[in-house]
């Protein structure tokens, strides 16, 4: 078979031409920041390739030797030629070389082989396993290194493994209990691409703990590609946890760095078709339910008769509340199961020196809220696109990676919806939404919140987002290559928000102002760097020496309008229309920027793959401090010995396996501040006094931090790797140990009669430490097993709070959240019930709170008097708990027999506690807010039901409910350790044989589910849930856990490769 | 080889242009003035002076900066009023029970109080130290803006002393380890400096005859002395307070025209603003810079279109329903009064307690320009509408009363009201003249004829008997004065500083277990008063409120106030 080759073209001598076009790049990037003007760039690059001048075509196949099985995407290289293609499918391949050559076939897991040509076109070789994975590359910062000379703590997560089959909403839900110590929360499970709380190594600060995104190479600013990037583009993904691996990304490295690394296509291969799909069902998990209507009103009756009040139903009431049985005023009536479908085609091959890789996404997931009459099913849909392609051009090396995304979602315009579903909570069951008109009525809650999702209006985001790079390497010498990267992400996203005006039967209204509002905003991120790379091997002594350069600058600008009372069927502006002056905006007031230019570089030396030293050092400039404190310097240095090789080992490398210990030691930095802190600004506020009756604007200064500056963390990190049992069981393990310095944090050392408020600090400190575990397994043979499991922990502590400040309480509802040195960063404080009073003798001796001389009785919580002086007050509260998760996990089993395969994932927390407070809890929250108890709070004191879970039951206002409800106690803590099946897939992949007849490779069918069993000591709420962003800023509000349910998903899938 | 050569040459061109092509970190705000730039452009000069203006009273609740929740509720600090809502509100009802779990050096209100007015004076301090950058405004405008700040600065540390006695007199914009070593100054000195700046203020300020109209609202000379005898008064230094008094009226071609309003309820009206009686208030305008407290304040309405919301969290008390006189001049208690406690205790009283509560029975002309009964005794509203208001019902007045004073007929968009708030009118000046020459033993029926009268004859009295020196009362002359001034400026947040000048609190403001603050006569079946709230005022202590513990903390030379 003759390949068609394309013809020599002469641009490839002129290495001028593509400097000069990576310079205009580089160029046109920073005028791009700038200006926002887009320079036309008519880059056109022409492709072209080089082959021997008398090579022909070799093809063969490539199998196991132990079992004889073909084997895929084994890379073929001729030796000494920069050409190289990878086995097909049926492990087939195909290449040109020169007769006399020698092809190289190396694959992960397997030693590498090398066979002389000898004149040689057809050759089938077989590959042995090998023991150690000499030859795994993994992605590091500005690079790839072979695992064995990695001397930091880098994980390696394969897009397959955590995609394929299952129905994850992003890249981040993907993540979740993949990597030890990749912590991830799912806060909401709305349907709006999810809102996740991402700690790498648990909770290094008090400020942004966000860790780095770089996608092939780019740095993203913020987390937002995580959410948008096709999940099934995603070829794999290192996680940098210490200074070791991620120093190199200086200033930006402090809470880790995600390297994302998309899907190419391969030299050589033939043009591959790959299609998967997933359609199934999201049931709403409702795991709260009201009592009775008819038990409602007794327990109602009750709570009255406990607090002295006449009872508010009669007999005569009560029967007719029977009679009439539940009305439709609950959780079921508004949530219903809702379609999800994740659909993605890609097509990939390869020229001998070229690669493409092309992809479509769909994604679907509509929302369980009931359906809107305006604009449909409420829900996210994102469109993916993906072109990316390689070219080998002469001595250079390029590659081009451009995606294009578009996310709608649609969402209820009133209520979040976490307040439409408190609505739902709070009325008790005599309620329904509609009466026997079909009019929406009101009833306990002064809202409808079916009207609402149903007519009320909407909120339409439509976000296009276009993200890419270009990388050219030139080998100037084959030790010395120089490398530059452009590229950037472009995000254009607009919102549409229309309310439409409900009036309810009897009364209450919604929406009267008809708000029309369009927000738009545009970003733009880029990302420059130009690297030179040094590497030579001189018998067992290797070195590298990498150096570079890099600008990282960002934008962000909206604006946006809103019209009041406007037309109620079009939301047109009509009589009487205006714009609200508060809720328009215009860019000049909505812009964030930011530019950081950064020098970097890297050394490593390795002798004899034993011994590994690497220092890394980068400097960053950021626009956000002030010129003197402008730059900072992040240096690390680390080093790895597998011990293993030493003569003194051999016996136990043989019997046993290798062993590698790493270690490191650096700094890094984190700058997620607010800009212009460093500068005393003015702020201008409208209409805030009138003279002449005519309303004036004021301006008020801002204080400034005049030495802003990074917050800096020393990291220590001692690692072991190793692998058991001729390879087939490997393992890592790893303690560290991080301060992170220069925390911003508030000031309250000054008297208030200062007169202004304070800029942020560079003043607290906090330590976090901890280690994690990673055990993977794999059979081979007929029945194919591998199992990973890993496990981990971090505990952080305040070292610094503030100046001359040890501790800042925050009092938030009835619960005290608190920083204070010593502690981690964030615990909850309280008192401890000690009991409920089951006596009036121990309601009178028992210790209790000085204002509540009288009104207690039996049923009534007792609390703990922590320094025994007979009375509760302030010097009896408690830490309570540490919010963050402890003992993350995540276990991963695959299993394969003949056509069928099995894979389990389950993800979860061993410990962690969290404050639930709310209608939830309390029944008849506030007397008027809450009209509600449940079946999960239903447990209350009576003089029926002593052992009781909760105290008597009072109203809103008596002694009772203040000491018993209104205290912040650990009646309200909760344990939430869980661990969830997140993905169950059984799948069949049918004979091949069967297959080729319809031109189809592969094809596998499944079925699979997602979050099918959790089990938790927390009943009622999704144990996953929390109050607290990454940071636990200790300002949060307090969980009532009013929240959209986490759904459970089951569905089929359909695998084909053509 | 040549290639190579070009590699070489190309890759210093590459470097060389890569490093010029750093981007300059040097961003700034595109919507923000720095230092830099911020006061030599006029606009900037006349917002810097208006936050000033703004920030007079700020509430001292935190995150909240609105002045007209400050200026009414601190009614409820006194025995005019009664607060049933206490959070989010400054805590009022907290503090005037006196218990110490409720009012302490610790308390958010105690702490913003003393704040919000501090941040006010270093609005004034940045002002006052930075102006003289400005260029193009002109000596004559700066030196006036000077004056008016001045003006601000000192009513901020007057309002200071009132609250705390010794405070920190900052006149500089301080650094942050400067305010950590800052001392008290003795209230006495603080005073002395009030008066010397409000005499500067009065010195290069206009009066209200010749201010431009578009600067109607800002301090004049007038608003400078008035305020100058205010202080004299509160410091009972009575014949200075009677001079600045009756230079004011005599004197109106220097200090500006003032005179009474005919009607009683116009001075509070927008469609009345800057009249003649008004000498300085906080400045509001529709729609953009308005106040929403009146749907705290008053009744609900019924009717097609009436605004229907009332929360009444601020409620008048019994107490100030019966200082009112009867049309004769005389005290509902003296002998001879005729008033009828059971059957119609607001008939034939000073029309002011129309004016400026709404009782039962009331007739109210709503913003439709209909005229509503308000009915508040329990059973008798005709209907499910008109039932809100009764005492008992869910949101109904805790007091089985609401205010009439401040209700503006023009608005009919909910509660967005553009009124200025008043600090200072004509009135007040004539009471202290009136208080001051009493306490001088110099009231006579000269000064009786320019002060009382005129107020009691706007008021609406017609019987000579009330009109007349020395009054229809038992009560002492000092006694009817400040009754006078307890009628006439009710809900004008002046009342705490009167009863706490007066050291008449603890008589008038405490009320034991079983004697709490009395409502209408509508509990037990309308047969008995209804009992609010217990009130403790230790006169000890409360006659001046604690340094806030956070104060005291950071800054080693504060002590704290007696008794905290």
């Amino acid at each position: 078979m003759k390949q068609k080759l394309p013809t020599k073209i002469s641009i490839i001598y002129k290495p001028r031409v593509y400097l000069g076009i990576i310079v205009l790049l580089f160029v046109s990037s920073l005028s791009f920041a700038k200006t926002l003007n887009i320079a036309s760039n008519n880059v056109a690059l022409t492709t072209g390739n080089i082959v021997p001048e008398n090579a022909s075509v070799i093809t063969g196949k490539v199998t196991d030797e132990t079992d004889g099985k073909t084997l895929p995407g084994v890379t073929v290289t001729v030796k000494g030629v920069r050409l190289s293609t990878v086995t097909d499918i049926n492990g087939k391949f195909s290449i040109s070389a020169e007769s006399n050559a020698t092809l190289v076939f190396s694959f992960v897991g397997y030693e590498s082989l090398e066979v002389p040509l000898n004149g040689q076109t057809a050759l089938n070789v077989s590959l042995k396993p090998s023991a150690t994975n000499l030859n795994e590359v993994v992605v590091v910062g500005y690079g790839t290194q072979k695992k064995i000379s990695v001397t930091g703590a880098v994980d390696k997560v394969s897009g397959a493994a955590t995609v394929d089959g299952r129905p994850v909403i992003n890249a981040t839900q993907a993540l979740e209990g993949e990597s030890p110590n990749l912590v991830i929360q799912q806060r909401s499970w709305v349907p709006n691409g999810g809102a996740f709380n991402i700690n790498i190594r648990g909770t290094g600060t008090t400020g942004n703990n966000d860790p780095l995104v770089v996608i092939d190479g780019v740095i993203a600013n913020g987390l937002g590609v995580l959410g948008t990037i096709n999940p099934s583009d995603i070829d794999n993904i290192s996680i940098l946890k210490d200074a070791g691996s991620a120093a190199i990304y200086g200033s930006r490295s402090a809470n880790g760095v995600i390297l994302i690394t998309t899907k190419k296509g391969k030299i050589g291969a033939k043009p591959t078709v790959t299609y998967s799909g997933i359609y199934g069902t999201q049931d709403p998990m409702i795991l709260i339910h009201p009592v009775s209507a008819y038990q409602n009103a007794l327990d109602k009756n009750l709570s009255l008769a406990n607090s002295g009040a006449p009872p508010q139903y009669n007999d005569a009431q009560l029967a007719a509340i029977k009679a009439a049985g539940d009305g439709n005023w609950r959780l079921e009536t508004i949530l219903h199961n809702a379609p999800q479908t994740n659909q993605n085609v890609s097509v990939s091959g390869g020229s001998p020196t070229s690669t493409y890789y092309l992809s479509a996404g769909y994604f679907n997931q509509q929302s369980n809220l009931e359906k809107s009459n305006l604009v449909g099913a409420y829900g996210i849909k994102r469109y993916n696109f993906r072109v990316n392609q390689t070219a080998i051009l002469g001595n250079f090396n390029t590659a081009w990676n451009i995606a294009y995304i578009k996310t709608q979602i649609k969402e209820p315009v009133v209520g979040d919806p976490s307040g439409l579903i408190g609505d739902v909570f709070r009325a008790p069951l005599t309620d329904n939404f509609q009466d026997a008109q079909g009019r929406y009525t009101t009833g306990f809650v002064t809202y409808n919140p079916l009207d609402v999702l149903r007519n009320g209006g909407y909120r339409f985001a439509n976000n296009d987002e276009i993200n890419g790079s270009f990388n050219v390497a030139y080998n100037i010498t084959p030790d010395l290559k120089i490398r530059g990267t452009f590229g950037g992400i472009v995000s254009a996203n607009t919102q549409l928000q229309r309310q439409v005006d409900l009036k309810y039967y009897p009364t209450g209204e919604t929406n009267s102002d008809r708000e029309v509002q369009n927000n738009n905003s545009k970003s733009l991120n880029t990302n420059t760097n130009v690297v030179i790379e040094y590497a030579k091997k001189l018998h067992k002594h290797e070195f590298s020496v990498l150096a570079g350069i890099e600008n990282e600058s960002y934008i962000f600008e909206a604006n946006g309008i809103q019209k009041n009372l406007t037309d109620s069927l079009l939301g047109v502006p009509t009589t009487g229309t205006v714009v609200d002056p508060n809720a328009s905006y215009n860019s000049i007031s909505n812009t964030n920027e930011f530019s950081i230019n950064s020098f970097f570089s890297k050394a490593t030396y390795a002798f004899d793959n034993k011994y590994f030293l690497e220092a890394t050092f980068r400097a960053d400039g950021s626009s956000k401090f002030p010129p003197n404190k402008r730059w900072g310097y992040f240096p690390s240095i680390s080093g790895a010995w597998r011990l293993t090789e030493e003569k003194f080992m051999s016996t136990y490398k043989q019997n046993i396996g290798d062993l590698k210990l790493r270690a490191n030691y650096g700094t890094l930095g984190n700058q997620n501040v607010n800009p212009y802190q460093f500068l005393s600004t003015y702020n201008t506020n409208t209409n805030v006094y009138a003279f002449n009756n005519t309303a004036i604007a004021g301006s008020t200064r801002n204080l400034a931090n005049l030495g802003l500056t990074w917050e800096k963390a020393a990291t220590f990190d001692l690692g072991l790797d190793g692998d058991l049992l001729g390879g087939r069981l490997n393992f890592g393990f790893d303690y560290f140990s991080k301060i992170t310095s220069d925390i911003l944090a508030p000031r309250q050392d000054v008297p208030t009669f200062f007169g202004s408020g304070f800029p942020s600090y560079n003043v607290s400190k906090v330590q976090v430490r901890g280690w994690e575990a990673k055990v993977t397994y794999s059979t081979r043979g007929t029945l194919r097993q591998s199992f990973s499991f890993n496990i981990a922990n971090s505990t952080s502590k305040l070292l610094a709070y503030s100046f001359g400040q040890t501790e800042n309480v925050f009092q938030r509802e009835e619960f005290e959240f608190v920083r204070r040195v010593g502690e981690p960063i964030t615990v909850y404080q309280g008192y401890k019930v000690a009991g409920i009073y089951q006596t009036p003798d121990q309601v009178n001796t028992l210790p209790k709170f000085a204002q509540y001389t009288s009104g207690l009785a039996p049923g009534d919580l007792y609390f703990v008097d922590k320094n025994h002086d007979g009375v509760i007050d302030t010097r009896d509260k408690f830490v309570l708990g540490d919010p963050f998760p402890h003992f993350t996990f995540g276990f991963n089993y695959n299993a394969s027999y003949k056509g069928f395969d099995l894979t389990i994932f389950i993800q979860g927390v061993l410990k962690r506690v969290e404050l639930i407070r709310g209608e939830l809890i309390e029944p008849y929250h506030f007397t008027n807010y809450g009209g509600t108890v449940y079946q999960s709070s239903s447990d209350f004191w009576t003089p029926t039901n002593t052992d009781a879970k909760y105290p008597r039951i009072a109203e809103h206002g008596t002694v009772a409910n203040n000491n018993d409800y209104r205290t912040g106690s650990d009646m309200y803590l909760f344990n939430t350790a869980y661990g969830r099946l997140k993905n169950l897939q059984i799948g069949y992949t049918f004979p091949s044989a069967l297959l080729t007849k319809a031109g189809i490779k592969r094809a596998r069918l499944y079925v699979t589910g997602q979050n099918l069993i959790t089990v938790s000591p927390l009943k009622f709420a999704d144990p996953e849930g929390t109050e607290f962003g990454n940071n636990l800023d200790n300002t949060s509000g307090a969980n009532s856990p009013r929240s959209y349910t986490a759904p459970r998903f089951y569905g089929m899938g359909l695998d084909l490769t053509f | 080889m040549r290639l190579r050569l070009l590699n070489k040459t190309n890759l210093i061109i590459f470097l060389t242009i890569t490093m010029v092509g750093c981007k300059k970190l040097d961003l700034t705000p595109r919507d923000k003035y720095t230092d830099d730039n911020f006061w030599t452009v006029n606009a900037n000069a006349f917002n810097a002076l208006a936050t000033c203006y703004s920030q007079q009273i700020s509430g001292g609740y935190g995150g909240s900066s609105s002045a007209a929740q400050a200026y009414f509720y601190n009614e409820a600090l006194s025995d005019n009023a009664y607060c049933p809502l206490d959070v989010n509100v400054g805590t009022p009802t907290a503090i005037s029970s006196g218990d110490d779990a409720n009012f302490n050096s610790g308390i958010n209100r105690v702490k913003y109080e003393w704040a919000s007015y501090y941040t006010n004076i270093r609005s004034c301090n940045l002002f006052l130290e930075n102006i003289d950058k400005n260029t193009t405004l002109g000596s004559a405008l700066i030196a006036r803006m000077k004056g008016e700040a001045r003006y601000l600065r000192a009513q901020a540390f007057f309002r200071l002393t009132n609250f705390f006695g010794d405070v920190p007199l900052i006149t500089k914009v301080q650094t942050p380890d400067e305010a950590k070593v800052t001392p008290k100054t003795a209230k006495a000195d603080v005073v002395t400096y009030i008066l010397s700046e409000l005499d500067a203020a009065a010195a290069v300020l206009p009066n209200r005859d010749n201010q431009a109209v578009a600067d109607r609202g800002r301090v004049t000379i007038g608003a400078a002395k008035a305020m100058k005898a205010r202080v004299l008064l509160y410091n009972g230094r009575w014949a200075e307070c009677a001079a600045v008094c009756e230079d004011l009226m005599n004197n109106p071609s220097v200090n500006g025209t003032y005179s009474l309003v005919s009607s009683f309820p116009n001075i509070f009206s927008t469609n009345n603003k800057y009249n003649s009686e008004v000498i300085f208030s906080l400045g509001y305008s529709k729609p953009n810079r308005t106040w929403s407290d009146w749907s705290d304040l008053g009744p609900f309405y019924t009717g097609a279109g009436a605004v229907a919301a009332s929360n009444s969290n601020l409620v008048p008390t019994q107490d100030l329903v019966e200082s009112y006189l009867t049309l004769d001049g005389k005290a509902i208690s003296d002998p001879g009064s005729g008033y009828d406690e059971n059957n119609a205790p607001y008939a034939n009283r000073d029309p002011r307690l129309g004016y400026t509560i709404a009782y039962d029975k009331y007739q109210w002309v709503n913003q439709l320009g209909n005229t509503q009964t308000i009915y508040i005794k329990p059973g008798t509203a005709p209907d499910a509408a008109n039932k809100k208001n009764e005492y008992g019902g869910g949101s109904a007045s805790s007091s089985g009363y609401y205010w009439r004073k401040y209700f503006d007929p023009t608005v009919n968009d909910g509660f967005n009201y553009g009124e200025d708030i008043i600090i200072q009118r004509w009135a007040e000046v004539l009471l202290m003249e009136a208080e001051a020459k009493t306490m001088l033993g110099q009231m006579d029926a000269s000064v009786w004829d320019k002060t009382i009268k005129p107020l009691r004859t706007r008021a609406g009295f017609v019987n000579p008997l009330a009109l007349n020196y020395p009054g229809n009362t038992n009560m002492t002359m000092i006694d009817q004065v400040r009754n006078e001034r307890r009628s006439e400026l009710a809900l004008e947040s002046l009342r705490y500083d009167d009863i706490k000048r007066w050291k008449i609190a603890e008589t008038v403001m405490n009320h034991p277990t079983g004697n709490e603050v009395r409502g209408a006569k509508f509990a037990a079946n309308s047969t008995a008063f209804i009992k609010l709230v217990v009130r403790r005022f230790d006169p000890a202590k409360h006659y001046l409120w604690p340094i806030p513990k956070e104060s005291l903390q950071t800054d080693p030379k504060l002590t704290q106030n007696p008794g905290w």
